[in-house]
């Protein structure tokens, strides 16, 4: 009696054991982690801050931006190193320049990636991608601004906005 | 005596002048975000949170933010935290007034996390290149309470910089937006799963461990058995 006794529970913790691996099998937990996006991008701006064309007379054609030169653009765009996303740098105008009721045409100014207003691109109000920059790496681009003065036109102080953008592809 | 008095003199006259330097330094408008979790959970009834983060340290000018909210659903309220508010500002000599959810001021750019950090202020790192001072700004999403469960809705934070002081043509300008979807949970969160009747065979557990008992039910009668066996070998 005490034989088969001793027996049964060795069994029992023969069983017990084999029995382990298959309730091991069975325990998952799923894991999870948010990875944040940076986006740091700079517009440096040399000369008079802000875009600035002089004072020109009517029928000026693609006056170059005062504080270009021939090789440093209007503005130059930074992307920084830290930006964890691939990004579409690119420009637009608010509208047209406006001095009262006096208008140009936001697509007589010009951007280009070189100093060379031959195929140069025409400001618009949507978004136009001047390059890319890639995540993590720093990025930095010169953009060159020209503008035409229409034959003709009323004198005053015409203002308009550029944005500029880094935007997640 | 003169000598010195006159070097004194002029050394002062120096001081007093604006310098030239820092007048011609080139303006550098720098526009930094830092966003976590995309998610905002709120349960019907209550509010969930969203957060931005803006810093400046590539920047030597003060970065003026304007933020929007879009896409939330008309029975529901977003608002933005600081809201949109106007501040006075002195520039070149004259007082005008901003209208601005936050602005950013130039900053260094930190080698180690600040343990004093000022008042309305976080510190934030920067990853490959240190830690910097930034503000947040909140995103704050209610929902009524007769809002389904599981109910999403995608949340449009537009924002724009600007900075003053510019003159010229063109101003610049910069916008980013910002993405987050918002769903509506239940008010525990629970995550336990109760299964109705997935129709699933209710064997299959059972023939998982089959194995198992098969083996267990041939170890036990052995263990019955076999010394039954052999005491009865030995008694005859």
């Amino acid at each position: 009696m005490r034989k088969t006794f001793v027996s049964l529970v060795i069994a029992l913790v023969l069983v017990a054991v084999m029995a382990v691996p298959v309730m091991a099998a069975e325990d998952s937990k799923p894991a999870s982690v948010t990875v944040n996006e940076y986006i740091s991008f700079t517009v440096t701006d040399p000369g008079a801050a802000g875009i600035n064309f002089g004072s020109l007379d009517p029928s000026t054609p693609d006056s170059p931006e005062v504080a270009q030169t021939t090789t440093t653009g209007a503005v130059t765009l930074s992307v920084a190193a830290e930006t964890n996303v691939d990004c579409n740098i690119q420009t637009k105008g608010s509208g047209d320049f406006t001095a009262g009721t006096h208008t140009i045409p936001l697509g007589n100014a010009k951007w280009d990636k070189d100093n060379d207003v031959t195929g140069a691109t025409s400001m618009t109000t949507t978004y136009t991608t001047i390059d890319t920059s890639t995540a993590g790496t720093a990025k930095a681009v010169h953009v060159w601004h020209w503008l035409t003065i229409p034959s003709g036109q009323e004198a005053g102080d015409y203002t308009t906005d550029f944005y500029y953008q880094a935007i997640k592809q | 005596m003169k000598r010195i008095a006159v070097m004194f003199l002029a050394t002062g006259l120096l001081l007093t002048l604006p310098s030239p330097v820092l007048a011609q330094e080139v303006a550098k408008y720098n526009f930094a975000s830092a966003q976590g979790t995309k998610q905002i959970e709120v349960e019907p009834g209550g509010e969930g949170k969203g957060v931005l983060y803006f810093y400046n340290i590539d920047g030597n000018r003060i970065t003026h933010i304007t933020l929007d909210i879009s896409g939330a659903p008309g029975n529901w309220e977003a608002e933005l935290e600081p809201p949109q508010h106007e501040i006075e500002v002195e520039i070149g000599g004259r007082t005008i007034t901003v209208t601005e959810n936050l602005h950013v001021e130039p900053s260094e750019l930190l080698s180690e996390e600040l343990e004093d950090v000022p008042e309305g202020m976080l510190c934030i790192s920067i990853p490959g290149r240190g830690y910097a001072l930034a503000k947040a700004a909140y995103i704050v999403i209610q929902v009524p309470q007769s809002e389904e469960i599981g109910t999403t809705a995608d949340i449009l934070v537009s924002a724009e910089a600007e900075w003053l002081g510019q003159s010229g043509a063109a101003a610049i300008k910069q916008a980013r937006d910002f993405e987050f979807s918002v769903e509506v949970v239940s008010e525990a969160n629970d995550s336990a799963e109760t299964i109705k009747d997935d129709g699933s065979n209710p064997g299959l557990s059972i023939v998982r461990w089959l194995p198992v008992i098969i083996a267990g039910v041939v170890v036990i009668l052995g263990a019955v058995l076999i010394p039954r066996l052999v005491a009865r070998r030995k008694g005859g």
